[in-house]
């Protein structure tokens, strides 16, 4: 069991001023079997009016309007959870997470990595299939460099594999496609991982109906110091902050996280 | 429906505007075109630099042309009838299918009549159907603010042009009163200085000398269109 | 009949008056085109019409079941009538509308169906359009006007009226609205159907509304008036899923309403159709519909799809291969007319080629024997001459499901052309439905 808080702020400037800013943020982590929201709070700025809703993947969203100029808006999600894996339960996958996407889809280089991991015979089998996703995990982290700047939420897995590089996106998206390959329920989850910084991706997959998770960036399981605040087919499914406004502004997006152990009081 | 979106408004607005304009100036090139028989040439030069348009027209004949029928041109009755058309066609179901229809005949006229060897005879029947239109859209808009908005439409381009043009002077403060009425009925919010001063000058308007503050006043006097 | 026909001239210019036009895109221009109207009706016999009218409920009905069944439990998958894979990998398959019920439950509140019908006299269902199916306007005021220039033909022959499109479109939104005035969004006059969307507006009341004149705060839709803004129940939409909200969907959709998809989670209001729609008039999804008739409704489906192999099942495939050019091939990623080829049409090389596509990707592609469906006559000044012609139905679902007593009758430009999609340059007919 780990005792996490959390504290993460994105605030986005415009060139020039914006009006009708409608936004959906995903910036909150939403409450699963193993993790439980303790203490949650979540503040824009400038102040606006938002509602809270849970979207089809069971992503808590925060969905609002500014109708007035502006040039920057920011938002401030903290709290503390509660993640303990002995909570796990079993939770069948939707099969949507078997099926690839365009940003998923294995193609070229990556389809004949997926192919070379070979295949899994029996769904059912715990420590096949999880043996299957960690060696899929490692291999993933082998053939890929950790690279910043080097590509946008736009690259597909196929592209990214074929670079040989990415960020924690890219690798999440890398697995996801190869595991779907292999017939595994996958699914993208962005998140808050310990320490401080940027946000983080990883995958789950689902084991015999439960969600196992998959670091391929950093090539480890996923433990209980990860927060996961959004899960998706993709990363489109789940990108912390969506908006749409009027105005022929550039954007310039800061990001900051921090996630350490709850100190005892 | 209670209240309509600013965007009908205007269009409905300037649905009003380019209906009278197109009237107007069909009854000028009416005019214009019987003078062209035996009278003296259409004086068209002052024409152009009273409306404020560009004199792209090599002669009196080449502007009797072009100023009805070239789509080239912006400032051309045909062009002035498609904006009216333009806007109609985005109001269908606040003016009617029946009221459209005459605009869209208009139109359909007009362009028949930009290949006509005779075409004055097309004219008198595109007025025929602007008139249609007028009094079917006065029956067939329920919402007494659109009704009234395009009839503002109609009072606001008829003094402009009667000013412009001094045209008809005599008829100008029958117009001023039917505005001050047809203002009170629509929801576009009016300019109070401008809607002062153009109270203050209508009973003795003087086109000849007020032209630039009148001119200002009647084009200014709604803010949201 | 003849009387009417002889108005010809005459119909179509009151259809001119009447601004009866679609636009279409020519090298990136924008230019309207009258909907060329041909005054020779197709007349379909009150027998017959029955037969079509409860085949016709039944698939809309079972169609409407598998939407809410694949966006819910998914029942028929796990029953292995439909192939997860046609399902799931469909792009009109939204996951974001999972687990997502619309109001009442209805998801295809306007249907068309387009059918054909056979030298033999069978109909055969080609295509169901469940997204933002168009066309019901055209033959609405061509009856009206055809009333007008011919009433006698009017007075003897017993015609269903079909004027009553607007008040069962009304009768659709209403019932589904959930507080608020019913709207109809267009993205614009420069949509190819800008009239049908004006012209349905003013039959039914609603208002016309585009970007801009619709906002979304607090999970409820409002209309932005002058003076007072007011709340939207139903929305008929006539854009696609993927422009309706750019939060959403495309983020680069200019012509949406953005955050919509929230106020329709809360149940505040109601997007006819449904968003998602598109993964059950795939046309690879077609198919499966007389199997989903029987599988939700335990009934014996009254209307026939065309005989259609799917290659992605091995003994389909085959059967295909070896039957390459007696067929049609159909590309389910295209719509409207596009990517359908007759594989007798193309010389060797493009035919080879077809070929290896659809072994390399059997999944995207179905295939369909050709029928050699009736063509009806067209009046022309030198005579009349013979075209293929399919029909539309219009289906809607409101507190029960009804078929509009009449049908868009498209026939195709050239002779022997059996395409006869509007945006590839035909005309229409009305339908009339005889009374007995």
């Amino acid at each position: 069991m780990k005792l996490l808080d959390y504290s993460f702020s994105t605030t986005i400037d415009f060139s020039v001023p914006v009006r009708d800013h409608y936004f959906v943020l995903r910036c909150m982590p939403s409450p699963s079997y193993t993790l439980r929201v303790l203490e949650s709070d979540l503040t824009v700025e400038p102040e606006m009016r938002y509602v809270r809703q849970t979207d089809s993947f069971g992503n808590l969203v925060a969905i609002g309007r500014k109708s007035e100029e502006h040039t920057r808006i920011g938002y401030h999600s903290s709290g503390t959870v509660r993640v303990d894996f002995n909570w796990a339960q079993p939770d069948v996958a939707h099969p949507v997470f078997r099926h690839s996407t365009p940003l998923t889809r294995a193609e070229g280089a990556l389809a004949t990595f997926a192919e070379s991991l070979g295949t899994v015979k029996n769904h059912h089998d715990v420590r096949e299939v999880d043996g299957f996703c960690l060696h899929a995990m490692s291999s993933v982290h082998d053939a890929m460099a950790y690279a910043p700047g080097t590509t946008t939420v736009a690259t597909t897995a196929s592209e990214a594999f074929a670079a040989g590089r990415g960020v924690c996106q890219d690798f999440s998206h890398v697995l996801v496609t190869a595991l779907r390959h292999a017939g595994i329920a996958a699914r993208y989850v962005s998140g808050l991982a310990l320490g401080e910084g940027q946000t983080h991706a990883w995958v789950e997959a689902s084991v015999d109906d439960f969600w196992y998770g998959y670091d391929p960036t950093r090539n480890q399981e996923v433990d209980e110091t990860y927060i996961p605040l959004a899960w998706g087919r993709d990363w489109s499914d789940c990108p912390v902050e969506r908006g749409s406004f009027v105005g022929l502004a550039d954007q310039t997006q800061t990001v900051h996280m921090t996630v350490k152990e709850h100190a005892e009081q | 429906m209670d209240s309509s979106a600013l965007n009908k408004l205007s269009r409905l607005f300037w649905l009003g505007r380019y209906v009278e304009r197109t009237l107007i100036e069909i009854d000028i090139m009416q005019q214009a075109y019987d003078q062209s028989i035996d009278g003296p040439a259409f004086d068209y030069v002052r024409f152009c630099e009273e409306l404020e348009i560009p004199n792209v027209y090599e002669s009196a004949d080449d502007f009797l042309e072009k100023f009805l029928f070239s789509r080239k041109d912006p400032f051309s009755v045909i062009s002035n009838l498609n904006y009216a058309y333009d806007n109609a066609i985005v109001l269908r179901e606040s003016i009617s299918s029946a009221a459209l229809s005459y605009i869209q005949i208009a139109v359909n006229i007009m362009e028949a009549a930009a290949k006509n060897v005779a075409p004055m005879l097309s004219l008198q029947s595109i007025t025929d159907m602007l008139y249609a239109f007028r009094s079917c859209s006065d029956d067939s808009i329920p919402e007494m603010g659109n009704r009234y908005t395009l009839k503002c439409g109609y009072s606001i381009e008829r003094i402009d042009m009667y000013i412009r043009l001094n045209y008809h002077l005599e008829h100008l403060g029958q117009e001023f009163s039917r505005l001050n009425y047809r203002m009170q009925c629509t929801p576009l919010r009016r300019d109070g200085e401008k809607l002062m001063l153009l109270l203050g000058l209508a009973p003795n308007p003087d086109p000849t000398n007020n032209r630039m503050i009148l001119l200002d006043c009647v084009e200014g006097l709604f803010v949201d269109v | 009949m003849e009387s009417l026909v002889s108005h010809t001239a005459r119909i179509n210019d009151q259809l001119a008056r009447y601004g009866v036009k679609f636009g279409i895109y020519k090298n990136g221009v924008f230019n309207e085109r009258l909907f060329p109207f041909d005054a020779i009706a197709r007349v379909i016999p009150a027998d017959e019409w029955q037969v079509l009218e409860r085949g016709l409920i039944q698939r809309v009905d079972a169609l409407n079941a598998f939407l809410k069944d694949v966006y819910g439990p998914q029942e028929i998958i796990h029953d292995n009538v439909v192939p997860e894979d046609f399902v799931l990998s469909s792009p009109g398959y939204l996951a974001s509308c999972i687990g997502l019920t619309p109001p009442k439950g209805i998801y295809s509140h306007i249907s068309g169906i387009d059918l054909v019908q056979s030298r033999d006299g069978d109909w055969f269902v080609l295509e169901d359009n469940l997204r933002v199916p168009s066309g019901a306007s055209y033959p609405l005021i061509a009856r009206t006007l055809c009333r007008r220039c011919s009433p006698d033909t009017y007075r003897t022959n017993d015609i269903v009226d079909n004027r009553g499109y607007g008040s069962m479109l009304r009768e659709v939104m209403d019932n589904v609205n959930c507080g608020g005035i019913n709207v109809i969004f267009t993205p614009g006059r420069y949509n190819a159907a800008y009239f049908e969307h004006s012209f349905l507006a003013e039959q039914t009341g609603a208002l016309l509304a585009e970007a801009g004149d619709l906002y979304v705060e607090d999970e409820y839709v409002y209309y932005r008036g002058f003076e007072k803004d007011q709340r939207v129940g139903a929305i008929y939409r006539r854009i696609s899923d993927e422009y309706l909200d750019p939060t959403t969907f495309l983020p680069e959709s200019v012509i949406g309403i953005p955050n919509l998809m929230s106020a329709y989670r809360a149940g505040n209001v109601a997007i006819i159709n449904a968003p998602g729609n598109g993964a059950a008039d795939d046309k690879g999804i077609y198919y499966f519909v007389p199997k989903m008739v029987e599988y939700y409704l335990g009934e014996k489906p009254l209307l026939q799809n065309a005989p259609t192999y799917l290659p992605f099942y091995p003994d389909d495939l085959s059967y295909v291969m070896d039957n390459f050019e007696r067929l049609v091939i159909k590309d389910t990623a295209e719509a409207g007319g596009y990517g359908v080829v007759f594989a007798a049409n193309l010389d060797d090389e493009a035919r080879e080629e077809l070929r290896q596509k659809v072994l390399n990707s059997p999944r995207r592609w179905i295939a369909q024997e050709i029928i050699d469906f009736t063509e009806l006559p067209v009046h022309l000044a030198e005579g009349d001459v013979p075209r293929k012609a399919d029909l539309r139905a219009f289906v809607l679902t409101g507190h029960e499901t009804k078929v509009w007593p009449s049908g868009l009758t498209r026939y195709s430009r050239e002779a022997g052309n059996a395409i006869v999609n509007s945006s590839q340059g035909g005309g229409f007919k009305d339908t009339w439905i005889l009374a007995h």
